[in-house]
């Protein structure tokens, strides 16, 4: 460490730039969640599956800590009349034994969604951090090498397997109930990670700005964690996102085909299982079918939307343009202006 | 910049780089032998305190692998790097990262070397950050004298890089090599992304900082005016071997090398009126693959003779000419022979384009 004389001392910076360096400072942290917001709302689509995914989760939330305020108990009998179509005090209609449907499918949303994030973020943390270690460990005759050949091989192995019928497989192995299928979907789910999190590491790391990280005496472990990982963040998370929506489908294909989920005997009500009881009713009553399946669809949809909105937004280099397009131009750089050479020495405006 | 007698900061001695071909199932079946691309083969010199050394040669020479070397980004195949007089060769861990804040690179692409993700602070206070423990506030205001120095605005620190032009990344690598202050400073083609003005504007730069600072430049390039502008000596590679240095002058003006000369007769000078050089060399590039025993530059060589095609020729002084090491068995005879004078083995080109 050196004694450093304050910057406006120094020639060549005058000292008016000082106190426009500081203010830049609060300038950018306020900037930074505007921008984001602003970037977010200029695609209609992608601000709707924000609002949707926002909404779905203060929903899922409340109602795991509440469940009295769902309109009617959770797979409660007779709450109304039996069999009808949707009503006002039944929007979803009710089943042959007076279920409310919107009720049932409510008090499922905090299961979905929690499954869905649980599952993505088991397979993101454990096959992502898989992917790292195969995809920036693999010196030649290393052994990190064969540690991440095993890696690669054994998640080849996974993934040469039809991933829905090793999930079922899975499932029946384990026996009834939410966690054996959560468990199972789990199991097929993290060897994509692997595959995705290498491919992007392996891009990354030949990059010459890891070169000049490592010049710069940066340890190894901080080079992964400050340049890899935030390079590799955005088509990640946006995988991620569409990822959990596809999860939901997975697992509620699952609960549907094994009726691991013993919808309507007891909790956890969840929307594949809702389906899969009512199936043999999709005529008489169709709205005990269409509702929970609606419920899929639109929770995939917001979380595609979502996925695609996240990808422009976590890019600085399109999030900087779409604020230029949308709001006042930032100052210029001035990294054109040879304003320091002017006059400096006697090389100013010699051509080599 | 003058005093070119100083001591010498870094000394590498016969250095190599070869980089091993993947063994093909067939290869290994019929017990061919290992093959490697030799990128560097042998490479000794000296870049002395308070100079620049440039280093040319065209693609593929070795040049930008030499300065990963220098900056120890690559791990040579053989030989020695002395640094102030100390083996730095088989440093690591962190004994390697405390050595590096001695010796910073500046890229060539001056894209790509700037992460996108981290804003201008954080890219040019790197090497401080590694190794300094200094907060963060005390970072930000050394970047912010720093960037003035380059001929930037210091009031730049929260942008992005992609919001400068390439004249302007390629000075914030330059304000992120400095920043620990270095005492050698690999420069890798750093103005060839750049178009002409702002060339010389970096270059301007680049020697007023060497002025202020005392640095040492390992300057690759292949570009001969930048070489006359900002060097003090010039080494020249060619196929991953270096064939000659000297003085910048006295190289330019009388070099010895058959290759040197060939070289530097292909630079095109800018008047309609003057003939242009008729020294060509013909033929192409040899291959860096296991190359075979013997001068690199004989197949394509006017001057070869027999003993060229079997012997390395060694790096030595030449009595003729002072400060210079040339590796030729001929240095003597072909050395003394004019440049304008050359007739090459090639096709002589058109002196003028063909009027239509």
């Amino acid at each position: 460490m050196e004694p450093h004389p304050p910057s406006s001392d120094r020639p060549g910076v005058p000292g008016g730039t000082r106190s426009g360096r500081m203010g830049s400072v609060a300038r950018g942290v306020g900037r930074g969640a505007a921008t984001a917001f602003r970037s977010l709302r200029t695609n209609s689509l992608s601000f709707a599956g924000f609002v949707l995914v926002v909404i779905f989760s203060v929903a899922a939330v409340v109602i795991w800590a509440d469940p009295a305020v769902l309109p009617y108990p959770a797979l409660a009998i007779f709450t109304g009349p039996l069999s009808q179509g949707p009503t006002w005090l039944h929007p979803f209609g009710t089943d042959e034994l007076g279920r409310d449907i919107f009720s049932n499918v409510l008090s499922a949303l905090p299961t979905d969604l929690g499954i869905g994030v649980s599952i993505a973020g088991a397979s993101l943390l454990f096959g992502g951090g898989l992917g790292i270690l195969a995809g920036y460990y693999d010196r030649p005759r290393s052994l990190s090498a064969v540690a991440s050949m095993t890696i690669l091989r054994l998640t080849d192995l996974f993934l040469a397997f039809p991933s829905l019928i090793l999930a079922l497989a899975i499932t029946v192995a384990l026996g009834r109930g939410v966690l054996p299928i959560v468990l199972a979907v789990f199991l097929t789910w993290w060897p994509y990670y692997v595959r995705l999190v290498r491919g992007e590491v392996l891009a990354v790391k030949n990059q010459p700005y890891i070169a000049a990280a490592r010049a710069a005496g940066v340890t190894e472990r901080r080079i992964v964690l400050r340049h890899v990982l935030r390079n590799i963040l955005e088509p990640v998370i946006v995988y991620f996102t569409l990822d959990i929506g596809t999860v939901i489908v997975t697992f509620s294909t699952v609960a549907f085909v094994t009726g691991g989920v013993p919808y309507p005997t007891s909790p956890p009500v969840e929307w594949g299982a809702m389906i899969a009881f009512y199936a043999d009713r999709v005529n008489s009553l169709p709205w005990t079918v269409i509702f929970p399946g609606l419920a899929i669809f639109v929770t995939v949809l917001a979380f595609s939307l979502l996925g695609d909105g996240l990808r422009d937004l976590l890019d600085p280099r399109s999030r900087r343009i779409t604020a230029q397009a949308g709001a006042a131009l930032p100052p210029p750089t001035g990294a054109e202006l040879p304003t320091a050479e002017a006059g400096s020495g006697p090389h100013a405006g010699v051509a080599p | 910049m003058t005093d070119a007698a100083c001591e010498p900061l870094l000394e590498t001695t016969s250095i190599a780089k070869y980089f091993p071909l993947p063994v093909s199932a067939r290869d290994w079946l019929g017990r061919t032998p290992a093959r490697s691309i030799h990128a560097v083969d042998q490479v000794s010199l000296t870049v002395r305190s308070g100079e620049t050394l440039a280093l040319i040669g065209e693609s593929g020479s070795g040049k930008t692998t030499f300065g990963w070397l220098v900056a120890r980004l690559h791990e040579p195949t053989q030989g020695t790097i002395r640094f102030r007089g100390q083996d730095v060769t088989h440093l690591s861990g962190s004994a390697l990262r405390a050595w590096r804040r001695n010796v910073q690179i500046v890229f060539q692409d001056p894209v790509g070397s700037l992460d996108p993700r981290l804003r201008v602070w954080q890219i040019v206070s790197e090497p401080i950050r590694a190794q300094l423990p200094l907060r963060r506030a005390a970072v930000r205001e050394r970047v912010a004298e720093l960037l003035p120095q380059v001929g930037l605005p210091s009031d730049c620190l929260d942008q992005y890089p992609h919001e400068f032009s390439g004249g302007g990344r390629q000075r914030l690598s330059l304000a992120r090599a400095l920043s620990i202050n270095p005492s050698l400073v690999v420069l890798d083609e750093p103005t060839s992304a750049l178009d002409v003005a702002v060339q010389a504007q970096v270059l301007n730069r680049l020697v007023g900082l060497q002025r202020e600072r005392g640095l040492s430049y390992l300057l690759i390039t292949h570009n001969v005016a930048t070489v006359r502008y900002a060097a003090d000596r010039v080494a020249v590679l060619y196929v991953g071997q270096l064939i000659e240095i000297g003085p910048v002058r006295a190289v330019l003006t009388q070099p010895v090398h058959p290759y040197t000369k060939a070289l530097l007769a292909a630079v095109p000078v800018p008047d309609p009126k003057r003939r242009r050089a008729r020294y060509r060399i013909s033929g192409e590039v040899p291959t860096l693959i296991n190359p075979k025993p013997g001068c690199r530059f004989a197949p394509r060589c006017p001057f070869v003779i027999e003993r060229c095609r079997v012997e390395d020729p060694l790096l030595r002084p030449v009595a003729e000419f002072p400060d210079r090491l040339v590796a030729c068995h001929r240095a003597e005879e072909v050395g003394s022979i004019p440049p304008e004078t050359l007739i090459g083995s090639g096709p002589a080109p058109p002196d003028r384009p063909p009027s239509n």
